[in-house]
């Protein structure tokens, strides 16, 4: 690797934490941080363009929505919704995954079949039109969204996690684990867990992406949080009726999907080829 | 040989196990997770007209027995009536789905010209500029959600330049914008994948032994890698088909392509569940069938599946 290269991946990782860190904390802390309500409508500042447009004011540096929302207090409150719903779905569609991967890798046999069927059953309904089934039927809220996405992508985890116990369970130690009449639940999480860990880490840097991509896709239709709690996708959905007047209340949230989840990527990339060099991009 | 088919009939089983499985999991999501009487029948449905349903669907009886009602009906084709259209769910589905067809074939189209076109170009010519940029391009179209891309195209296309309707279906322009976005994130996929198989292959040994007895390039390319290449293009290209089916829901919504998609979104909207239930099993069925297809197709395909040691 030349000097050259090594200062450009250098570069991209030094953005994409930057990214994700502003990210983060505007997840955490943008209700404060935001300079308006971004609940609060004004409809004398109706589409508002941004301050770089004749007719734009510094007030509303991206402009502001059709009744007058400003957009960048949409943005940063917007990203409470995609941090949380994505973080919380992928922890728990990451545990279901990971206990079911370990133990039906590690048993094999009937359990091994059941899970590995349950897992075809899962992947035959497509995501978006199951996501439309349960939330017709439980209701569009946080929580449901939450469940609804961690419900239907365990399978990825269950599939990778298996792959791997399946090849640790012939290894030595585990071998000399079980001889030594090792609880099996000590075995799972002691002895292998440690194992795929990182495996594990880099499919949910990777989900974390699509689960953003997912939820505003939701909000997008209007099946997520509900208005006026302010999100990304419904932010989009809301100014796409104006889009042949005015184009930012339509752009600039789908290019914080865009950036986020494409730091998103690029770290779990990172993280990849950091953990297994043999593994080509 | 027999093994070989062993391996068949093993899928045709476990193919019937994921559409019975589906099943199980709309009923339990029809009748555990919701009220089975409040979702499929219209709210300003009379008192009488509930009770008289709740027999039909008889929920006096046990779980079990009220599954096997259902699973009879879903059997005979029978996934209710839409409380919009006052016509059974089956008949509106049918009668939405060439457009949504179309729509996915076109944008799979696109997806296999432009992805597996950009592939190979990558992978002859590795670390090049264009090697680079097209990286980007799929790095980019994996992280830009569908609803997204539509839109900004819409601007560009429709706005601006007015070369393009924005939405409808009425004739070939008003196929392209709609099949791009639906298109894009395939795109993006076939060409990583095409991309990094074809790197593989250009790698083995009997491709390294065509190069140093001179076959040309183009040969090497077109006849010796593609037809190595074949069976698991296939596989990403047939899962991205499936992909593109449900991923038309956001799509139709975008242009107004009257679809199933856009009934699925507007039934979702209006409460007539029957429309949103039924259409979700027949695609997963759908998509049962197709992955069932590709099975059938990669075993005669390669000599090699199906071949246990």
């Amino acid at each position: 690797m030349t000097l050259k290269n090594l200062n450009l991946t250098q570069l991209k990782i030094q953005i994409t934490w930057f990214v994700l860190m502003t990210f983060v904390t505007l997840g955490l802390f943008g209700t404060w941080l935001a300079p308006y309500d971004p609940t609060h409508q004004d409809l004398s500042q109706s589409l508002a363009p941004p301050f770089w447009h004749s007719g734009g004011s510094p007030a509303h540096l991206l402009g502001t929505a059709p009744l007058g929302q400003d957009i960048l207090s949409g943005i940063m409150v917007g990203a409470q919704v995609s941090l949380l719903v994505s973080l919380c779905a992928v922890a728990l569609s990451g545990l279901v995954g990971v206990v079911i991967g370990l133990i039906a890798g590690y048993l094999g046999g009937r359990v091994d079949t059941v899970c590995m069927r349950l897992a075809d059953i899962q992947l035959s309904i497509p995501f978006i039109l199951l996501a439309i089934v349960m939330i017709g039927a439980m209701g569009p809220k946080l929580s449901n969204v939450i469940f609804v996405i961690a419900v239907t992508n365990w399978v990825t985890y269950a599939k990778v996690v298996r792959t791997e116990t399946m090849r640790l369970r012939e290894r030595d130690f585990v071998k000399s684990a079980r001889v030594s009449a090792t609880p099996i639940g000590l075995i799972l999480f002691k002895h292998i867990l440690p194992n795929v860990i990182n495996s594990i880490i880099v499919i949910a840097t990777l989900d974390i992406g699509k689960v953003i991509i997912f939820e505003s896709g939701l909000s997008f239709l209007g099946l997520s949080v509900q208005p006026p709690t302010p999100s990304w996708g419904a932010m989009l959905a809301d100014g796409r009726k104006y889009i042949s007047i005015a184009y930012w209340p339509s752009m600039f949230p789908g290019i914080a999907i865009f950036v986020v989840v494409l730091s998103v990527n690029f770290l779990g990339n990172f993280l990849r080829t950091h953990w297994d060099p043999q593994s080509k991009r | 040989m027999t093994h070989r088919w062993r391996y068949l009939l093993e899928r045709l089983i476990q193919a019937a196990v994921c559409v019975w499985g589906v099943s199980v999991i709309i009923f339990s999501i029809t009748h555990f997770i919701g009220d089975p009487v409040q979702l499929l029948m219209p709210a300003e449905a009379s008192q009488a007209d509930r009770l008289a349903y709740q027999q039909s669907l008889g929920l006096d009886k046990s779980a079990f027995e009220r599954y096997i009602i259902f699973f009879t009906h879903l059997m005979h084709g029978d996934l209710g009536q839409s409380y919009r259209f006052n016509t059974p769910v089956l008949e509106l589905i049918w009668d939405k789905f060439p457009a949504t067809i179309e729509l996915a074939v076109a944008a799979i189209i696109f997806a296999i010209i432009v992805g597996v076109g950009s592939g190979i170009l990558c992978a002859i010519r590795p670390n090049t500029w264009w090697d680079h940029f097209f990286e980007w391009f799929s790095l980019s179209g994996m992280a830009a959600p569908t609803f997204w891309v539509g839109i900004m195209l819409i601007m560009l296309f429709s706005v601006e330049l007015r070369w393009l309707p924005t939405s409808g279906r009425s004739g070939m322009t008003s196929l392209v914008l709609p099949a791009i976005t639906l298109g894009w994130y395939s795109t993006a996929v076939i060409s990583r994948m095409t991309r990094s198989t074809l790197l593989e292959t250009l790698d083995t040994d009997f491709i390294k032994t065509s190069v140093l007895k001179g076959t040309p390039s183009h040969i090497i390319i077109f006849k010796h890698c593609m037809k190595f290449m074949l069976p698991t293009l296939l596989t990403i290209i047939s899962l991205q088909f499936v992909t593109l089916l449900a991923g038309a829901v956001i799509t139709e919504t975008i242009f107004s392509w009257p679809g199933i998609g856009r009934l699925l979104i507007q039934s979702a909207y209006g409460g007539d569940y029957p429309v949103v239930q039924g259409i979700t099993v027949v695609c997963s069925i759908i998509f049962v069938v197709i992955q069932f297809s590709v099975d059938v197709a990669q075993f005669f395909l390669d000599p090699r599946i199906g071949q246990r040691q």
